[in-house]
């Protein structure tokens, strides 16, 4: 009996297997990346591409052209060892906020929250106000530090972005200026 | 009816023949590999006001003989210059020929502003600048051909 009806199940699973994979490949070809600079004084920039250009371009980035990368922060260099290893320790512990940083005129806040790396900031100077989210899909933060080294994969974390689906990545507001990246199935980047 | 007469009818009849067939190839060719066009428009008493259809395929037969007419090899100065983000670059023009339609880029000021567009076949290129502007409409394949020479 079960040898009769195994090769069925097999193949009906192999072909759901093959539906859901091909399902999931015209999802993201539908979708587009929308980057979008708005500033008082520049005027406004507005970049809407298909998200499976983004995908392409990931895979011809060259391996050794994805460069060195420094983060600075409260002027030190943090290396992406470093950047990895902080991750890796983040990745193995449940949602939480990591980093907390109130001063008079700063706030910044690094948590993970559904395996999303969130960082949220804000400035508050004299005569200015700056406040930045970013919400990085822990996929997309693995992939960028795949890389071997000192350098970030750009190429994969684009892929692994391309993969994500539709939802907020950056935004940025400031005195007369906005800046957000998104992914959504519109091709138009007014339509958010 | 005369010799002279009959030679010349054939002369003419080969004649419209051959404009009929130049028509009908011109046109194929639109068909095929589309149209360039260049629209400038420059205000003033002395501005340049130019409108430019070209085939396309003329463009393609252009991009051909290009090296053998030029000694300089160059597509192989522009893989020099674009380095190991060449096949970044070809990648990008490649995606933009298969691109749906869509405005890509739009770069705004009180001034001037620049649109990219992908319309059906065609890459639409507009930049205005005060009440100056210069329009260009390519075939989404040019961009493919020269994705292969600089890949």
């Amino acid at each position: 009996m079960i040898r009769k009806y195994l090769p069925i199940a097999l193949l009906t699973l192999g072909l759901g297997a093959l539906q859901a994979h091909a399902a999931h490949a015209a999802d993201t070809d539908d979708l587009w990346i929308h980057i979008h600079v708005r500033d008082a004084e520049e005027g406004r920039v507005s970049i809407n591409l298909p998200i499976s250009v983004v995908e392409r371009m990931g895979n011809v980035i060259p391996a050794d052209t994805r460069g060195k990368a420094r983060l600075r922060f409260d002027d030190e260099d943090i290396s992406v060892a470093d950047l990895r290893q902080i991750w890796a320790d983040l990745r193995k512990h449940p949602d939480a906020t990591f980093i907390t940083v109130d001063e008079a005129d700063s706030k910044v806040r690094v948590a993970k929250i559904a395996g999303n790396l969130v960082v949220r900031a804000q400035d508050r100077g004299a005569g200015r106000h700056e406040q930045v989210e970013m919400k990085i899909p822990g996929a997309v933060v693995d992939a960028l530090l795949s890389a071997p080294g000192e350098q970030l994969n750009m190429g994969a974390a684009l892929k692994a972005l391309a993969h994500e689906g539709e939802g907020e990545i950056v935004t940025v507001t400031g005195d007369g200026e906005t800046v957000r990246i998104w992914i959504d199935a519109s091709s138009e980047s007014s339509a958010r | 009816m005369k010799k002279a007469t009959k030679v010349l009818l054939v002369l003419a009849a080969s004649f419209g023949l051959l404009l009929l067939g130049s028509g009908f190839l011109l046109a194929a060719s639109i068909v095929q590999t589309g149209l360039v066009t260049v629209k400038v428009h420059e205000s003033g008493p002395d501005g340049t006001h130019l409108y430019l259809p070209v085939p396309a395929i003329l463009v393609h037969a252009g991009l051909t003989v290009l090296p053998a007419l030029i000694e300089d090899d160059v597509w192989e100065d522009v893989r020099c210059d674009l380095g190991e983000w060449a096949p970044v670059a070809a990648e990008a023009l490649r995606s933009v020929e298969d691109a749906p339609d869509a405005v890509l880029v739009e770069v705004e000021n009180e001034r001037e502003s620049v649109r990219i567009e992908k319309v059906g076949r065609s890459l639409e290129i507009r930049v205005r600048d005060g009440k100056d502007s210069f329009e260009i409409s390519l075939p989404a394949s040019l961009l493919g051909r020269v994705a292969r020479e600089i890949a």
